[in-house]
């Protein structure tokens, strides 16, 4: 690009100051011009983010130890970090903020990417974490995180595809797939989801996946975020497409099926019957926290006769007392224990264990001691509450504990029949459900991609 | 053969013990019962075979695209008429012996507006969705169902209370001469297939039948015939086996799980049941709504929102008759007129069966 | 979109108005229940023709574990019939009477006749009945058994119930029917029911279980001596655990059978379908268990043919007093039935047959050792 303006030697061109003017009156920019004889270099940049040191060394340094004949300017158009020149005014500005250096000699102009990010440690696995598989997550810098894609997936089919939403904060989103193994219409759904987005701001991975939902009242994920460079991986050999968004230590997987969200990666470290076990106590965790609060109302309220005699006469001994019907004591323990949850979760972690030890123990056995609820019942919840937690995503995990109050409701109103036809209610609406066009609940009896297939053909 | 059309076939065998067909089997034990269920075990087969030949030559295609393809519209549009009353009817009877039974063993002070309640969200929205997603349902729902049913089954046969001696004494009936009605409602187990004259449009590829698909259904129908009948016989006893209502429920409130976390097996049967009733009429439902849709031509409109508005229509026409029916009916009319439901069934298949065979001609010249 | 959205708005506040309008009438907490574990059914006294129906209602109360007492509460009242006793029974108390946990059904001694199928109607009519609920007969009242606490019975569990269907007593004296089986039975062509039927001691804190009582239309119904009674069992149902003791001279044995079968087939008189003879053979396994005597474990044969002679000989007499009474506790008749395509005069003809009936029985006992000693 060139400039038509003439400009003395020493006054920066009129493109420059433009450029410049329009950064102010922030604190952190940096007007450069570098003179040795006739040689005439100006520089822009934002110092906050910009490596200086790196400047140092590969600009201005080489700029007074090169002889007069030598060409600079040829130099720098030679440097690899040469990033795309866009066009216009706002789009520079834009890569100037993201960390470029603007470079002007005479009436050329580049941009040099000298970046420095902060933010660029691997994290460790907090959300997800495993024994035997990886310990550290993403970081939160989008390049470090491709950086790691790459080391772990060698093949020239990884495809990275830079995408810029128009969105305030014009941060870098990226997608990932293997373009061999990708379809090309998922892709270019996605492609076409994330473009079409009008929002003001994203700021994570989080929320990007709440946009790309694109219904307002969903309430079970159709998109996977993850911490775990394995998970990815695995998902991107399976033909998903990964997002990426720069300065969120999480990825979005899409699209995803349910079981994509049972799936712990831990599963893939160990021997087959393990496996097995542990995949079966998952999905009996799965349905243990969704009916069983359910199964309470509906046996103790409408028919004892389920039970053993027994536990039935137990479960009335227990129940002595208790003022409340039984769905209002199964709906204040279970807000409980939620805000129990809730509670130490935000919590730094030296006090959750006490208010664990304090909601769990003291105020449960305090409850029973004055009849406000059963024994029996604090036994329900806190199984529910233990199995909730086996659910490995914790997205799935918010989306089955508020499944737990709606079918908590028709049970309540119905029965245990209406137990029964609230999880088929439930079933039917997961599999209604569909991530990106392809079915959220069903039967993988062959290979995953084989049954697609035979739907599309 | 597709797994689906396994699924579907199964179904409806099993939705039948609830239903009122035992009931019917057993008040002809006496009068032919064992040698018709011989012959209606044959006759399903062929019925079958007859279904998925026919279809294997349109895959990817329904019926009622068919039948616009090749037949006129004067003959297409009562066929599709009829089709749809037939399988509407079909799903309406499972749904109202199913309340019945709710009313009679899970809940009985429940009123029958608030079980008629229970049912209205659910059944409706699988009724309106997706064909493809209610056939993943049916095959989760198999799949989930799949331990139980089987543990019920074992238990079923190898329960000390079953009296084989009773089964012994059902089969020395064996040479009476036939029945209509028995047949009829043999044969219904079977007709759960016929559902694909709508989905085959999801059935893409090429189904085949041959020996060994002949030999799934039959050896599936045999079972299904024998469980349906002797297993009760053995439990109730063959003398006065008629006069029992609901002889699957009662038949399960005699086994025991000595060991089990639940020692009466009836609930486990009665919620299973549940399950499979579900399906069996959403799926019914379902087929209905979408041959009374193209028997009306709705299908040809292209606005969205007319599209929507008729499925409205046929979901609030569908439950109209059907509370109106359920608070009617009493529990003699129910099994009266399944009896004739059932007697009417043969016709309307060999009506079909004999349609398809026009079909088949003209598609091939 | 907007339309399916309206629709299930509409559907929602039709459910809520719904559930607003009926809601309440079935749910009922379990605490507001009262559950019946067992139903005592006596000839009425004042009412003619009538019933006395006691029930039993276990309590549930404060911790079960500390409790040392089971705790009941008895219910009693008269009606000409039991769904009418038990609907007045309901206004004897505060809470729902839930009978979906009733186990035991108790017959008074003198009920027990083929008219009981009157009774039995109400408890096979009404839904919510186990019908794997246990039918025995009572001496001298089913309101005396009922009202037995033993000593040994735990809380929140009811010996009568224990008692039968194998689950903690598994003695072979013990005969167990559930009210399905009595209903089969009851109907059936060619079999006559087999109940319990359960005694007191005199101090009235204990159950005693080891006689039982052949129902048939008499009056008064043919009870089965504990030695029959554990035949019969040991012959039909193949329980566990029996002895038999075998007398010969001065050797007394006593054998522990842990296995026993029998088969029989039917003989036909030549020349007509009626039969003429039953053919049964009988094997069974045990040890010996106890002797008077020192025993060879080389001599097992002749010991073995020793008890196969006595056990013959028992097994025959049972099998001609029953004969001589008329009944068929086995199902000979049943089974008859089966082996023959039904023909119209079939049953008769075994109910001519059946009084002079042979049995030729043949007992094969297998002793397998004489136990830890010689």
């Amino acid at each position: 690009m060139s400039m038509d303006e003439t400009t003395s030697h020493t006054e920066p061109p009129a493109y420059f100051t433009r450029l410049a003017k329009r950064l102010e009156p922030t604190s952190d920019i940096v007007k450069k011009t570098l003179k040795s004889k006739d040689r005439i270099v100006h520089l822009l940049y934002l110092k906050s983010v910009v490596d200086i040191m790196q400047l140092q060394e590969i600009v201005v340094k080489p700029f007074y130890e090169m002889s007069a004949d030598q060409n600079f300017a040829e130099y720098i158009f030679s440097l690899p970090y040469e990033t795309k020149m866009p066009t216009g005014d706002e789009e520079v500005l834009i890569e100037i903020t993201k960390g470029n250096v603007f470079v002007m000699i005479d009436k050329q102009i580049t941009l040099l990417e000298l970046k420095v990010v902060a933010a660029n440690a691997v994290q460790e696995a907090i959300m997800e974490p495993t024994i035997h598989g990886p310990q550290l997550g993403l970081s939160e810098s989008i390049e470090t995180n491709i950086n790691l894609m790459r080391q772990r997936y060698h093949k020239p089919s990884l495809i990275i595809e830079p995408i810029q939403l128009e969105d305030i904060s014009n941060r870098d989103i990226a997608l990932i797939y293997d373009g061999e193994k990708v379809k090309p219409h998922l892709l270019k759904k996605i492609r076409a989801r994330i473009l079409t987005l009008d929002v003001e701001l994203v700021q994570a991975s989080g929320d990007l996946q709440y946009y790309l939902n694109n219904k307002k009242y969903s309430l079970f994920p159709t998109s996977l975020l993850t911490e775990r460079p394995d998970r990815i991986l695995h998902n991107m050999a399976g033909g998903k497409v990964i997002i990426l968004v720069d300065g969120s230590p999480h990825a979005i997987i899409a699209p995803t099926t349910f079981f994509d969200f049972m799936l712990s990666m831990e599963d893939a470290y160990y021997s087959f019957w393990v496996v097995t076990l542990i995949r079966f106590l998952r999905y009996a965790g799965l349905f243990t926290c969704i009916m069983l609060p359910a199964i309470y109302v509906g046996v103790t309220s409408y028919t004892p006769e389920v039970l053993r005699s027994e536990l039935a006469l137990t479960v009335a001994a227990s129940r002595i007392g208790v003022p409340y019907p039984s769905f209002i004591e199964v709906f204040f323990m279970l807000i409980f224990i939620e805000l129990l949850t809730e509670a130490s979760m935000r919590l730094p972690n030296s006090i959750s264990a006490t208010a664990t030890t304090v909601g769990g123990l003291i105020l449960g056995t305090a409850a029973v001691e004055a009849a406000l609820t059963s024994n029996i019942m604090v036994i329900v919840v806190s199984l529910v509450a233990i199995s909730t937690f086996v659910i490995p995503i914790s997205e799935m995990n918010y989306a089955v504990r508020v499944c737990r109050f709606l079918l908590l409701v028709y049970t309540t109103l119905f029965g245990i029949a209406g137990m029964m036809l609230g999880m088929l209610g439930l079933l039917l609406y997961l599999v209604n459900k569909d991530s990106f066009g392809e079915p959220y609940l069903r039967m993988f009896w062959k290979n995953r991609r084989e049954e697609l297939e035979a739907d599309d053909s | 053969m597709s797994r689906f059309v396994y699924f579907l076939l199964i179904s409806n065998m099993i939705a039948n013990l609830i239903a009122s067909s035992p009931r019917i089997l057993f008040g002809k034990s006496e009068e032919g019962a064992i040698v018709t269920m011989i012959i209606a075990l044959f006759f399903g087969v062929f019925i079958n075979w007859v279904l998925i030949t026919f279809f294997k030559a349109f895959p990817g295609k329904s019926l009622p695209h068919i039948l616009s393809l090749y037949l006129s519209k004067w003959i297409a549009i009562p066929t599709l008429f009829i089709l749809g009353i037939v399988w509407y009817v079909s799903g309406m009877q499972t749904l109202i012996t199913y309340i019945d039974i709710l009313l009679r063993f899970i809940t009985p002070e429940m009123s029958v507006y608030l079980i008629i309640a229970m049912f209205i969200p659910v059944i409706t929205f699988g009724v309106i969705m997706q064909s493809r997603n209610i056939l993943f349902t049916l095959e989760l729902v198999f799949v989930l169902s799949f331990p139980v049913a089987a543990y019920y089954v074992v238990k079923l046969y190898f329960s000390e209370q079953v009296s084989w001696n009773h089964v012994a004494i059902a089969m020395t009936f064996i040479d009476n001469p036939p029945d209509y009605t028995v047949f009829s409602t043999v044969t219904y187990l079977f007709v759960g297939a016929f559902d694909i004259i709508i989905f085959n449009s999801l059935l893409k590829k090429k189904m085949t039948f041959g020996i060994k698909q002949a030999l799934i259904i039959f050896i599936l129908g045999a079972f299904a015939i024998f469980t349906t009948y002797f297993i009760p016989i053995g439990v109730l006893g063959f003398d006065q086996v008629e006069s029992i209502l609901y002889p699957w429920i009662l038949t399960s409130d005699s086994i025991r799980m000595k060991f089990g976390v639940i020692e009466r097996v009836i609930f486990i049967f009665l919620l299973l049941l549940l399950a499979i009733a579900f399906l069996n009429i959403t799926i019914h439902w379902h087929v209905a709504c979408k041959l009374f849709q193209s028997a009306f031509g709705i299908e040809q409109l292209k606005i969205k929102l007319r599209e929507k508005i008729s499925l409205g229509i046929v979901v609030v026409v569908f439950w109209s008759i059907a509370i109106y029916t359920t608070l009617k009916v009493t529990e003699y009319d129910l099994f009266l007129y399944s009896k004739y439901y059932f007697n009417s069934i043969p016709i309307i298949l060999i009506g079909l069966m004999v349609l398809m065979l026009v079909v088949n001609r003209r598609a091939k010249v | 979109m907007k339309f399916l959205s309206l629709s299930k708005w509409f559907l929602m506040v039709l459910c809520i108005s719904g559930m607003l309008i009926q809601y309440g009438c079935a749910f009922k907490d379990i605490d507001k229940r009262l559950f019946v574990s067992a139903i005592g059914i006596d000839p009425a006294e004042n009412v003619e023709n009538g019933y006395k129906v006691t029930v039993k209602v276990a309590l549930p109360f404060g911790a079960i574990k500390d409790s040392a007492k089971p705790s009941f509460a008895y219910l009693s009242r008269e009606g000409h019939s039991i769904g009418e006793a038990i609907r007045m029974l309901e206004t004897h108390i505060d809470k729902v009477l839930e009978l979906g946990h009733m186990k035991t059904i108790i017959v008074h001694e003198k009920l027990l006749r083929n008219d009981m199928q009157t009774f039995m109607d109400y408890f096979i009519r009404r839904g919510d009945i186990q019908l794997i609920s246990y039918v025995a007969g009572a001496r001298p009242s089913a309101e005396t058994i009922l009202k037995v606490e033993p000593k040994t019975e735990a809380p929140a569990s009811v010996a009568l119930i224990n008692f039968f269907g194998a689950t903690a007593n598994d003695s072979p004296y013990v005969v167990t029917t559930f009210l399905f089986q009595l209903r089969r039975d009851i109907l059936a062509d060619g079999i006559n029911p087999v109940l319990p039927l359960i005694e007191t001691n005199e101090k009235g804190d204990e159950l005693i279980v080891n006689h039982s009582v052949v129902v048939d239309g008499r009056e008064d119904p043919t009870v089965l001596s504990t030695i029959e009674t554990k035949y019969f069992n040991s012959l039909l149902k193949n329980s566990t655990g029996l002895t038999y003791l075998v007398k010969k001279g001065s050797l007394e044995l006593l054998l522990n059978i842990s296995q026993s079968k029998m088969t029989y087939q039917f003989v036909s008189r030549e020349g007509s379908e009626a039969p003429r003879a039953i053919d049964m053979h009988i094997v069974m396994k045990g040890i010996i268990g106890e002797s008077n005597k020192d025993l060879s474990i080389a001599k097992l044969d002749e010991y073995n043919r020793l008890a196969s002679k006595e056990v013959k000989q028992k097994i025959l007499h049972f099998l001609i007093k029953m004969q001589e009474e008329n009944l068929d506790p086995f199902g000979f008749g049943l089974h008859y039935r089966t082996t023959r395509l039904y023909t119209e005069d079939l049953f008769t003809a075994w109910q001519k047959a059946y009084p002079d009936i042979e049995f030729k029985v043949t007992v094969e006992v297998k002793l397998q050792g004489t136990g830890t000693i010689e």
